[in-house]
């Protein structure tokens, strides 16, 4: 099994560690505590998990952290679970959906070979009528989206009462600027909620495993993990209440549905709100970039440090900003054979010091040369590249072949910005800030007034700045609410010149002109 | 553009005299600027010199007393120390990869590119949070030597 077995910065600590048995199309599978279906399977060489919804292509994982739908499984019977977030449990039973016998062998990936016209299921299945229950139960299985079986219990919702919790500030997301907005916030004296959707906080930091750049106030020269346990702890003291495994699902009527262990629903009526959501991956065009082996950079780190699994034994990154940089090196220490950066832009994108790291043992980093195609039957075998002249277009004749069984997209993330959406803020395209944001001040307030947001929500940036800008929204909204002293706003000035010296560079100029673009929009 | 920003590897000056006299040097290989302090920082006689966050480090001699503080937790892992000692040359660089090498193993011994550029003797291993590994080499390759390989 591929499992790192061991590791110079992590210890995964195997031997104490229960293992638990379940099944995957009738197959056994052995994982351990703590493994999610999607990383079991991965460590048992199991890299085809679903099949895709018309040519049943074969998927596999892709973000890993249950944004995207590359991963859904039917776990003891209920369709469309995600693999990636779902833990395993002894004795589960896990199919893929809508493939004949297995993901691994199906059938139906003939209708890849046929060359069916888009929509055909609109025009050939209508008629006769009796027969439309059959249809759709076939397409339902053809298309792998699942026949809920009558057996499988049905949530009961209570008849018009949920749970009622009044705050001051609820925070929506955990990670770095969620935790130090929830900490300014309850500081202040204001009653602070924070929801997180995973099963603990930290966010993308529980995922690193380098030294921080950015100020010693924020923990720089710390490896990312243990600056989550430092401020999991820091929050602790705060006073303010964490509620983990909690979705918000949506906003009504000045209230926030959230959802607790997929079971509880509640509501949250707060006087302000921060939204500190992230950012989702982004994926690259090119021929095959399905093919499971094909992965966004934070689903690689997320099988390594979270789950201990090593993603592959010869990897190709494509895109050097600081998160494909950083993998590089991260693979390395995960004992992964890393072939090649490849960039397309002339200069390399992230810190030089990163890149310089990567050089000296011996990785190539291919600046003006992009992706072509991923080649491979049922998984990722190798990679064409090319060369791209001055305007970014391919050299024909300059394709090259690169062995590997891992292609890692790190080229870029957008905000997450879908529930500042639903609350009505006013939101703006900025290429700079990483597409579209909710137009904010510098207060961090958006066009609505309480709703705050902070971190990559509110722009594409690194860590340190999203720590500064979480505090600056949580100190704004616990104003807001009525709470906090002169003392607080006058810190909140002090974080903001802080924030402005932290940009104050070749990185965060492209930060500052897209906020001044956006104030201007 | 500097033509760093597009290789990744950076050459400073580095005077082979001056080190032969003083015996070691440390050397900063920082030259973008970013926005860290950790060196400036953890630096205990303010040797480093950086006025804003995200200026580029330069190392007060007179008052560096090589305490290797800044190799350690340089996040960059972009400082070494450099030194002769008798007909031998050395580097003390941070070393985070397994096997961790001991005393004595003979390693390869790497340029900015990763290209071998000699063998070297692993003499001394201090560990921590960055592990500090001191490998001994002819002196010709001071000037290239960044890394190894075990």
């Amino acid at each position: 099994m591929p499992r790192i077995r061991e590791h110079p910065i992590l210890d995964f600590k195997w031997s104490e560690r229960k293992k638990i048995k379940f099944t995957f199309d009738s197959e056994e599978i052995i994982g351990y505590d703590g493994d999610t279906i999607a990383s079991a399977l991965y460590a048992s060489g199991k890299r085809v998990i679903r099949r895709s919804f018309k040519y049943h292509r074969p998927r596999g994982l892709f973000c890993g952290i249950g944004q995207c739908s590359s991963c859904l499984v039917k776990v003891n019977g209920i369709p469309n679970q995600k693999a990636c977030v779902t833990p395993i449990e002894e004795g589960m039973v896990v199919e893929s959906q809508g493939s004949i016998p297995s993901a691994e062998r199906d059938l139906l990936s003939l209708l890849d070979a046929l060359e069916l016209k888009h929509g055909i299921q609109y025009e050939k299945f209508l008629g006769p009528k009796f027969l439309r229950p059959l249809y759709f139960k076939l397409f339902n299985f053809v298309l792998g989206s699942g026949n809920v079986k009558e057996e499988v219990p049905k949530v009961k919702f209570s008849e018009g009462y949920y749970p009622e919790k009044e705050v001051d500030v609820l925070v929506i997301g955990g990670g770095p600027a969620g935790i130090c907005a929830a900490k300014a916030s309850a500081e202040c004296g204001a009653r602070t909620l924070l929801v997180e959707e995973r099963d603990r906080i930290g966010g993308e930091l529980l995922k690193q495993t380098h030294k921080f750049f950015g100020s010693r106030r924020y923990y720089s020269g710390m490896r990312g993990f243990r600056i989550a346990d430092v401020l999991s702890k820091e929050l602790e003291k705060s006073g303010a209440e964490v509620m983990v495994n909690t979705l918000a699902i949506g906003y009504l009527d000045g209230k926030i549905g959230v959802c607790r262990d997929e079971r509880e629903f509640s509501l949250v009526k707060p006087k302000c709100i921060v939204v500190s959501t992230g950012a989702t991956e982004r994926t690259l065009m090119f021929e095959n970039n399905d093919l499971p082996g094909v992965m966004g950079a934070g689903g690689v780190q997320t099988l390594m440090h979270l789950y201990g699994v090593k993603p592959g034994e010869e990897a190709l990154i494509v895109g050097s900003g600081n998160v494909g940089l950083i993998l590089a090196y991260q693979l390395l220490q995960a004992g992964v054979e890393v072939k090649a950066v490849i960039e397309i832009l002339p200069k390399i994108g992230g810190y030089f010091v990163h890149a310089a790291k990567i050089r000296r043992m011996g990785v190539e980093i291919l600046t003006s040369h992009t992706i072509k195609r991923a080649v491979g039957r049922k998984e990722v075998e190798g990679a064409e590249i090319v060369k791209v002249d001055e305007n970014l277009r391919e050299i024909e004749g300059s394709e090259r072949f690169i062995e590997c069984d891992l292609i890692c997209l790190a080229v870029g993330m957008s905000p997450n910005i879908e529930i500042l959406r639903q609350m009505g803020c006013e939101v703006v395209y900025i290429p700079e800030l990483g597409g579209f944001v909710a137009k904010h001040d510098e207060n961090m307030e958006t066009s609505r007034a309480g709703v705050f947001v902070a971190g990559d929500s509110s722009g594409i940036e690194e860590a340190t700045t999203a720590m500064i800008e979480g505090e600056i929204a949580g100190i704004s909204a616990a104003l807001k609410s009525g709470k906090g002293r002169k003392e607080h706003e006058e810190r909140r000035e002090k974080l903001k010149m802080l924030l402005e010296e932290m940009r104050d560079n070749p990185f965060g100029e492209r930060v500052v002109i897209g906020k001044k673009k956006m104030w201007g929009a | 553009m500097h033509e760093w920003e597009c290789t990744g590897f950076f050459t400073p000056e580095i005077d082979l005299d001056k080190l032969k006299k003083k015996g070691k040097i440390l050397v900063i290989e920082c030259p973008q600027r970013i926005p860290c302090d950790v060196c400036r920082e953890v630096c205990p006689t303010n040797a480093i010199i950086m006025e804003k966050i995200s200026d580029v480090p330069t190392l007060n001699e007179e008052k560096c007393v090589l305490c290797l503080k800044c190799v350690e937790n340089c996040p960059g892992l972009a400082i070494f120390l450099l030194g002769v000692e008798g007909e031998k040359g050395y580097m003390v660089v941070p070393y985070e990869f397994l096997p961790i090498p001991k005393e004595g193993d003979e390693v390869k011994v790497l340029d900015r590119k990763g290209k071998e550029v000699g063998r070297g003797i692993v003499k001394e291993v201090r560990m921590g949070d960055t592990p500090l590994v001191k490998v001994e080499f002819s002196p010709d390759i001071l000037k290239e030597a960044r890394g190894f390989k075990t």
